[in-house]
């Protein structure tokens, strides 16, 4: 199975129950040999902080930060959006592993002529 | 060899959707010439290259926060 997938996902810490499933389902396209993308916008932006999804823990699930460092280490990606990022005054030189910033040509680059995708 | 530009435009911190499109409309205008483009927006790095992977406008050298894109020509 080969192919791309992507993730949109628009939530942090105003809906931890969002921003856990959303790495659940992108860590199940990623082991699926997917070219997995997460793409944080809107609050999720503030997932991409070193330290910010350390107290995020759904119950039922893994802790989210194990969930995101797997999903990186995997092979999965994650782009964080510009505009989003810079509206909301985050530090652009931290960010976790795998996280790049970027604006919507990239991910427009990325989803190309068809790209099956799932938003949270 | 250092590069001459016909053209030079400062996005400064425009981004994303607003920054191509700007950017679409000014190469358009300069088809074969050269664009010297400023844009210190931290997804610019990762956008230019992209954005002119899909539009066939040729980027010549890039060194954040410049860019040096020749604008296509007509096909």
């Amino acid at each position: 199975m080969s192919g791309k997938f992507l993730v949109s996902l628009t939530h942090a810490k105003n809906d931890t129950d969002k921003a856990t499933v959303a790495f659940v389902v992108a860590n199940a396209a990623v082991a699926s040999d997917k070219e997995a993308l997460v793409f944080l916008s809107i609050e999720a932006v503030r997932l991409a902080q070193p330290g910010y999804a350390d107290d995020i823990h759904e119950e039922g699930f893994a802790p989210l930060k194990d969930l995101m460092a797997n999903f990186v280490k995997a092979g999965g990606k994650i782009y964080v959006c510009s505009p989003c990022f810079k509206k909301r005054k985050l530090d652009e030189t931290q960010l976790i592993d795998g996280a790049v910033v970027v604006g919507g040509a990239k991910l427009v680059e990325f989803m190309g002529e068809a790209c099956p995708s799932v938003s949270y | 060899m250092p590069l001459t530009e016909h053209e030079t435009w400062d996005a400064g911190d425009m981004g994303c959707g607003e920054l191509v499109l700007e950017l679409r409309l000014r190469l358009l205008a300069m088809p074969g010439r050269v664009l010297k483009l400023v844009a210190t927006d931290a997804g610019a790095p990762e956008d230019i290259p992209a954005y002119c992977r899909m539009t066939r406008h040729e980027l010549l050298q890039a060194q954040h926060p410049l860019y040096w894109i020749r604008a296509r020509t007509p096909s």
